[in-house]
C-alpha cells in the first residue's frame, strides 16, 4: 500500500507538472496561426489529457496485481468506462473542434462518476490532473 | 504491493507525453507551425487514441 501511495504522489507531481507544460503551451499558441489554428492548437492539448487518461488506463489494466489470485490492477470494467467515455469525445472533438473544451470535461466527469471505488481509487490522479490541465487551457 | 522499480516502471510507460508542437517544429524546420500542420498533429492525435481504445476493446469484446 505504501508503494501504491508512492505511486500516487509522484503520478500526481508529474501529471501536475506535465499540466504546467501544457497550460504554458496553450498560453503561447504559436503567433503564426489563425484563431481557428490557436483553437485547434488548444483542442490538441486538451485531446492529450484526455487520451493520457485512457492510456492510462489501459496500462494499469496489463499489470497484474496477486494476492490470492491475480486480477488486473484496473479491471475491465473500470477500463471499459474509460474507452468508451474518450472514444465518444474523441469522435464529437474531431467533428466539432469547438466543443472540445465542454466535450472533455464532460467526459471525464462521466468517467469519475462511472468508475467503481477501485477505478476511482486508481485513476483519481490522472482524472484530476487532467480536468486541471484542461480547465487551464484558455 | 509492488516493488518501487516495478512501480516506477508503471509509471513511466503511463506518463504523460505533452508535445509541444512549437518546440518540436521549430527544431526540425526552424519555422513557426501553420494551421494546417497543427490541424494534421490534432487529427493524428484523435486517430492514435481512438486506435488505442479500438485495439483494446477488441482484445475485451466482453468488458
Amino acid at each position: 500500500m505504501k508503494s501504491l501511495r508512492c505511486f500516487l504522489v509522484l503520478a500526481s507531481l508529474a501529471l501536475f507538472a506535465g499540466g504546467i507544460g501544457v497550460a504554458n503551451c496553450a498560453g503561447n499558441a504559436p503567433p503564426s496561426l489563425s484563431p481557428t489554428g490557436k483553437l485547434t492548437y488548444q483542442a490538441n492539448e486538451g485531446v492529450v489529457a484526455l487520451g493520457t487518461v485512457q492510456h492510462a488506463a489501459i496500462e494499469l489494466n496489463k499489470v497484474q496485481a496477486c494476492t490470492s489470485a491475480c486480477h488486473p490492477l484496473l479491471p475491465d470494467k473500470d477500463v471499459a468506462v474509460v474507452v468508451d467515455n474518450v472514444t465518444s469525445a474523441l469522435i464529437i472533438i474531431k467533428q466539432v473542434p469547438n466543443g472540445w473544451k465542454a466535450t472533455i470535461i464532460s467526459a471525464l466527469n462521466a468517467i469519475s462518476t462511472r468508475l467503481d471505488a477501485e477505478g476511482k481509487m486508481r485513476l483519481s490522479a490522472y482524472l484530476g490532473a487532467a480536468i486541471a490541465v484542461v480547465n487551464a487551457l484558455q | 504491493m509492488f516493488p518501487p522499480e516495478v512501480i516506477l516502471g508503471i509509471f513511466n510507460a503511463v506518463a504523460p507525453i505533452v508535445k509541444d508542437i512549437v518546440a518540436k517544429h521549430l527544431a526540425v524546420t526552424g519555422a513557426m507551425p501553420t494551421d494546417a500542420e497543427v490541424t494534421a498533429a490534432f487529427n493524428q492525435n484523435i486517430d492514435t487514441y481512438l486506435a488505442e481504445g479500438a485495439a483494446w476493446r477488441a482484445a475485451h469484446p466482453n468488458a
